[in-house]
């Protein structure tokens, strides 16, 4: 552990000597402060002295001398995660100090509306999600970023000159189509399933896999059901768990929070994000995993009237938060999940939530309860 | 009123106690030791050079509002600002701004202090780990595995 040096200050004269006494050596001050010429400091006296070695100042050799304070004030400085991401690469005392907290504090300056409030003083030190949440935002923004290969194929860090960036050739696409999406899968009173959205995917930069999960949903006359497919990459024929609309969807109860899974309604519904914690695990050992969903209305009413502007939103009337423990491994044994599901009314809050991204992250209170934040 | 400062090669300065006061460090020790403010307050770690420095800064600043003794400081909740003073002050060279910084920090000057740190880290930005090593002489200290951490980190961000 590396600790602030003391530079608190000495009481005055403490070896009783006066400063006339102490002074042996006179050099001109004008030497090497030419600031003071005209300033209206008064000198009193020019002399330097040399002789006490207690008194002596050490000179700088690195940054690293710098009282632990000090680096993180610099620290405070960088708004932009790569600055931070840098300077957290360079020596191991720079790499504890940015630590999930200083993470925290950079996501609460990157993203204040969401990160206000959050604390994470309980996870200081034991894992790296501010990080992983903070890098994941900035590369998420970065048009030109492309998911590194994955990590069979990644050179030893020895040979690494320019990072490979993955190629998409159109030519060579293979149309994906799981298993269950086949026509066979289709029942003469349901349609097929087919996606909804685009998939949200999490990779996890510790174990080097990602997650890929889709919203699929099928018609029946008087209803529609939805399922969440979630996949183990690259693997995008069989996937790792699907879970059922029964899971989460309690119609009962979701009519009186102002949303109900029928035809008529016509919503929307769309996986938002989805994030896997391989370190989080069950008793039978299943990975935690974690989705968002969201349902709501087509909204096509214009956004400000007055403007003319009609502009084509979808609010959420309902958010699913659900935890689940699936098997992250492709067994013939049991499938079975478990977990619970919180579901979240934008409108009960006053809050209107819109918009196509939704970003989560939760922590624990001091009750080690879990608490959900999401980003629109 | 004014206030005796000595810096830790002997140098004496004289400046009025509002000046000084920007201090927290000073201001404390006035309040303690009012019997004796016939005797200059040693500085046993700022030198002269940096305490001419310091004290031009705090006569510029002398009618500012005091900074909150906020010890969770975070620029970005509430960013230093620079004025052209500011900007025309900390055109030193880095190891005098170095210096500056610790003197600002044994001293608590705090204004100083956040400006000097911005001024580092504004040298830091935008370089690699090996440019940041290099200019202040930081070992790469990382084991192996740290190393392949970070190679990964490298590889996943492209940074």
């Amino acid at each position: 552990m590396i600790s602030a040096k003391d530079y608190t200050l000495k009481r005055p004269h403490s070896d009783g000597r006066q400063p006339s006494q102490r002074n042996p050596k006179t050099v001109a001050l004008r030497e090497f402060s030419p600031l003071l010429l005209g300033s209206p400091i008064q000198l009193q006296s020019r002399t330097l002295e040399t002789t006490d070695p207690t008194k002596k100042k050490q000179r700088l050799q690195s940054l690293t001398d710098f009282p632990n304070e000090i680096l993180l004030n610099i620290q405070s400085n960088f708004t932009q995660p790569q600055d931070l991401l840098r300077f957290s690469q360079t020596c191991t005392l720079l790499r504890e100090l940015t630590d999930d907290g200083a993470w925290c504090k950079a996501y609460k300056g990157l993203v204040p509306r969401w990160g206000e409030g959050v604390e994470v003083g309980h996870l200081r030190g034991r894992t790296n999600v501010w990080r992983q949440a903070v890098m994941d935002d900035h590369l998420r923004k970065t048009v030109s970023w492309v998911a590194p290969e994955t990590a069979e194929t990644v050179k030893s860090p020895g040979t690494l000159s320019e990072p490979v960036r993955l190629r998409i050739d159109l030519k060579q696409a293979t149309h994906i189509k799981p298993q269950h999406m086949q026509p066979s899968a289709a029942t003469s009173e349901a349609s097929r399933w087919r996606n909804i959205g685009p998939p949200a995917s999490h990779t996890d930069p510790t174990i080097r896999t990602t997650l890929c999960a889709y919203m699929q949903t099928r018609t029946y006359k008087q209803r529609i059901e939805y399922q969440v497919a979630i996949y183990g990459l690259q693997d995008h024929g069989r996937p790792l768990a699907t879970i059922p609309s029964s899971f989460w969807a309690r119609p009962d109860i979701d009519i009186h929070l102002g949303y109900d899974f029928t035809p008529e309604r016509l919503g929307v519904a769309q996986l938002m994000d989805v994030k896997q914690f391989p370190d989080r695990r069950d008793s039978q050992g299943r990975m935690r995993v974690v989705l968002i969903l969201a349902f709501g209305d087509r909204n096509a009413a214009p956004l400000g009237a007055e403007d003319g502007d009609v502009q084509f939103l979808d609010t959420w009337l309902l958010i699913k938060v659900v935890e689940i423990f699936i098997c992250d491994t492709l067994s013939a044994g049991d499938r079975k999940i478990g977990g619970r599901v919180e579901t979240i009314v934008p409108n009960s809050r006053q809050e209107h939530i819109r918009g196509r991204a939704v970003r989560l992250y939760s922590t624990k209170d001091e009750n080690d309860a879990t608490a959900f934040h999401l980003e629109v | 009123m004014k206030v005796t400062l000595e810096s830790s090669d002997g140098q004496v300065f004289t400046v009025d106690k509002e000046v000084a006061e920007l201090s927290v460090i000073i201001k404390e020790m006035l309040v303690i030791e009012q019997a004796n403010q016939d005797h200059p307050i040693p500085l046993l770690n700022v030198g002269a050079v940096e305490l001419a420095k310091v004290i031009e800064y705090c006569e510029h600043h002398r009618n500012d509002p005091t900074i909150d003794d906020d010890e969770d400081y975070d620029s970005r909740k509430k960013p230093i600002e620079m004025d052209d003073w500011d900007k025309q002050f900390t055109i030193v060279n880095k190891e005098m701004m170095f210096e500056l910084i610790l003197a600002a920090n044994s001293m608590q000057v705090k204004p100083l202090l956040h400006l000097g740190c911005r001024y580092a880290a504004d040298i830091v930005k935008r370089m690699s780990p090996t440019e940041i090593r290099d200019l202040f002489q930081i070992d790469d200290d990382f084991t192996p595995e740290e190393q392949d951490k970070i190679e990964w980190e490298k590889q996943w961000t492209k940074l």
